[in-house]
């Protein structure tokens, strides 16, 4: 069995003496759809934002391809291959749709200040490559006529569609969705179902936080429970769904 | 219309060339005793025109950095001296120290302190920068200030060096070879080649990848971060390119005023940069020569108009009328003068193709 792309191993975060993540085990393997639900204040978020490095962890490493990533910046981390989106939509005002794709191609290009200065021929092919580039991410998600509008002029559920297309943008092996689903109906669910299937057939792998049962059950290859910080089960939507314990966490909800 | 939006740049480039040139021409060759600054009724001069010049490449650096990249810096002026005092210092050390005569009397000599300036000042910034963008939150407004006023007091000190509170004089004048860059009205094509060498790189930059970033940055750190931008260096890089900008038009400033002290490089000075790139607009490259220009003109205007007016000499009244117009600037056209006016602009032309009373 191949080596799974993310290792996450006895993860710990502690806010304040509050343990938001306490101990957490688990693996992502190449090619997979994998979710992490569980109650509100379980941990998830916490979890995504220790992964992509806007968080250090209190303890517990992190392993993406065989490297370690604790201690890494953001941009280090995307830089290898780890892109992600925003439970709350972070999208950059004040620019176009395109750009906000554009500057997700950031960690792929590499002229310099002097040559964009002087606009060398070296700039101008690598920004006319990006331009071209972010046009096809922005196609892929189905912006290509947005592309000239302002990035905070589209409908959130569009907004949400852009942040994927800049996060691809990236070119990343592994993308983390934070809650892709929240604040977008039915039929844009639906779509959203359909594009994360087809960026994973084309070979990236996928982990997402979601609130929506039914659309993470409908997607999910695989399923990892957390409550109150700790990781209570993981396996199958089949599996899942019977779990007693995941049953007693999510009615004690209420 | 979206042709002229793609060149819109380019088109700007060229009609500001051609007016500088017009101008300059008219100021050189004084066609039927004609000065450019009869024109306009001798409020704008030849010598407020290099003013103008020398300070949009101050204020076009505070733009990247602050329009852009979103930091703000109230030491600009700090930079400004350090470029100032890097050509005093180094074009007068054969006449004052009697060190590198021969060298520092050939033609080149200034020019390669300009350079020097540039590259010492650029250093500068990159440490002054380096620990303060490790942290979170906007600390670097605190730290220039601190920086531009030390700087401004340091001026003051050591007299073998700086010249003290006095400064120092004798700074030579220009040459490209024997050719002598002045009268003023040859300097002022130095001056103005150089602001618009600047405006041109600087709209390069804001159109790359490097521009993208800041925005970003400016925007969303989080974001940014997360789509592959090295924040640290991102604003790093702002910050140095805009000391790099202000040092050299300290150098100009030098070698127009022949001499230096530590006077105008002020918190005041840091304070009036400021309102210039804000006056102008922020995040607009074009911002910078009308920013300064306005300031340059409103106080000149109001400081000789007003003592007519009310036929009192210096007092203050126009500091009063200063602020109120800035402050009505600052609410009706809060993205300054050009965007703002831009846009106005653009609504009426809407209003009007729809029909409009």
């Amino acid at each position: 069995m191949p080596a799974p792309l993310l290792e996450v191993i006895k993860l710990r975060k502690e806010f304040g003496g509050l343990m938001a993540v306490y101990d957490v085990d688990f693996a992502v393997e190449s090619g997979e759809i994998l979710a992490i639900i569980g109650p509100n204040g379980a941990g998830k978020t916490t979890v995504f934002n220790l992964i992509s490095g806007m968080l250090p962890p209190t303890a517990g490493d992190i392993r993406f391809d065989g490297r370690l990533l604790n201690g890494l910046a953001p941009h280090a981390i995307t830089g290898l291959g780890l892109a992600r989106t925003f439970q709350n939509v972070q999208l950059f005002g004040k620019m176009t749709t395109l750009e906000n794709v554009m500057v997700g191609c950031h960690s792929k290009t590499h002229y310099g200040l002097f040559a964009a200065a002087l606009r060398l021929p070296s700039a101008r092919a690598e920004e006319a490559r990006v331009r071209e580039q972010a046009m096809e991410r922005l196609a892929r998600v189905g912006l290509e006529e947005k592309a000239d509008e302002n990035a905070l002029s589209l409908p959130f559920g569009q907004q949400r569609l852009l942040e994927v297309a800049r996060a691809l943008a990236a070119e990343p092996r592994l993308l983390l969705l934070d809650e892709p689903g929240s604040g977008l109906n039915r039929a844009e669910k639906e779509e959203l179902e359909q594009l994360v299937r087809t960026i994973r057939d084309d070979g990236v792998t996928v982990l997402l936080v979601e609130h929506d049962m039914q659309f993470v059950m409908s997607i999910a290859d695989r399923i990892i429970v957390l409550e109150y910080g700790q990781k209570i089960a993981e396996g199958t939507p089949v599996q899942i769904q019977s779990d007693t314990r995941v049953i007693a966490a999510y009615l004690g909800e209420g | 219309m979206k042709n002229v939006r793609a060149h819109a740049n380019t088109i700007g480039v060229i009609t500001l060339s051609v007016v500088i040139l017009v101008l300059g021409a008219i100021d050189l060759f004084r066609p039927g005793g004609l000065r450019f600054s009869d024109l306009t009724g001798r409020v704008v001069t030849t010598d407020t025109m290099i003013r103008i010049g020398i300070l949009t490449i101050v204020v076009v650096g505070l733009n990247l950095l602050m329009g852009y990249a979103g930091q703000i810096s109230l030491g600009q002026a700090g930079f400004y001296a350090l470029g100032a005092y890097a050509s005093a210092i180094l074009t007068t050390l054969s006449t004052r120290h009697g060190i590198l005569v021969g060298v520092a009397d050939q033609w080149w000599w200034p020019w390669l302190a300009i350079v020097i300036g540039m590259g010492f000042t650029g250093g500068f910034a990159y440490l002054v920068g380096r620990p303060i963008f490790r942290l979170k939150g906007n600390y670097l407004a605190m730290a220039t200030l601190g920086m531009g006023i030390i700087i401004y007091i340091l001026a003051g000190q050591f007299p073998e060096i700086t010249g003290g509170y006095d400064g120092l004089t004798g700074i030579p004048r220009l040459h490209i070879g024997t050719f002598k860059l002045w009268p003023m009205q040859r300097y002022y094509f130095l001056v103005w080649g150089a602001a618009i060498a600047v405006i041109v790189l600087a709209l390069n930059i804001v159109n790359s990848r490097t521009g993208r970033a800041w925005r970003a940055v400016h925007s969303s750190e989080i974001a940014a971060g997360a789509s592959g931008v090295d924040i640290e260096r991102s604003k790093l890089r702002a910050l140095v390119i805009s000391a790099v900008f202000a040092s050299l038009a300290g150098s100009l400033y030098a070698h127009f005023q022949s001499a230096v002290s530590p006077n105008p490089f002020s918190f005041r000075a840091s304070v009036q940069l400021v309102v210039m790139a804000a006056v102008g607009g922020l995040a607009s490259i074009w911002g910078a020569p009308f920013g300064v220009a306005f300031v340059f003109v409103v106080r000149d205007l109001l400081r000789s108009r007003l003592e007519d007016v009310l036929h009192v000499r210096g007092s203050g009244y126009e500091l009063i009328v200063y602020g109120v117009i800035l402050v009505l600037i600052m609410i009706f056209l809060p993205e300054g003068l050009t965007a703002g006016g831009a846009k106005l602009l653009r609504k009426r032309w809407r209003s009007a193709a729809a029909g409009d009373p």
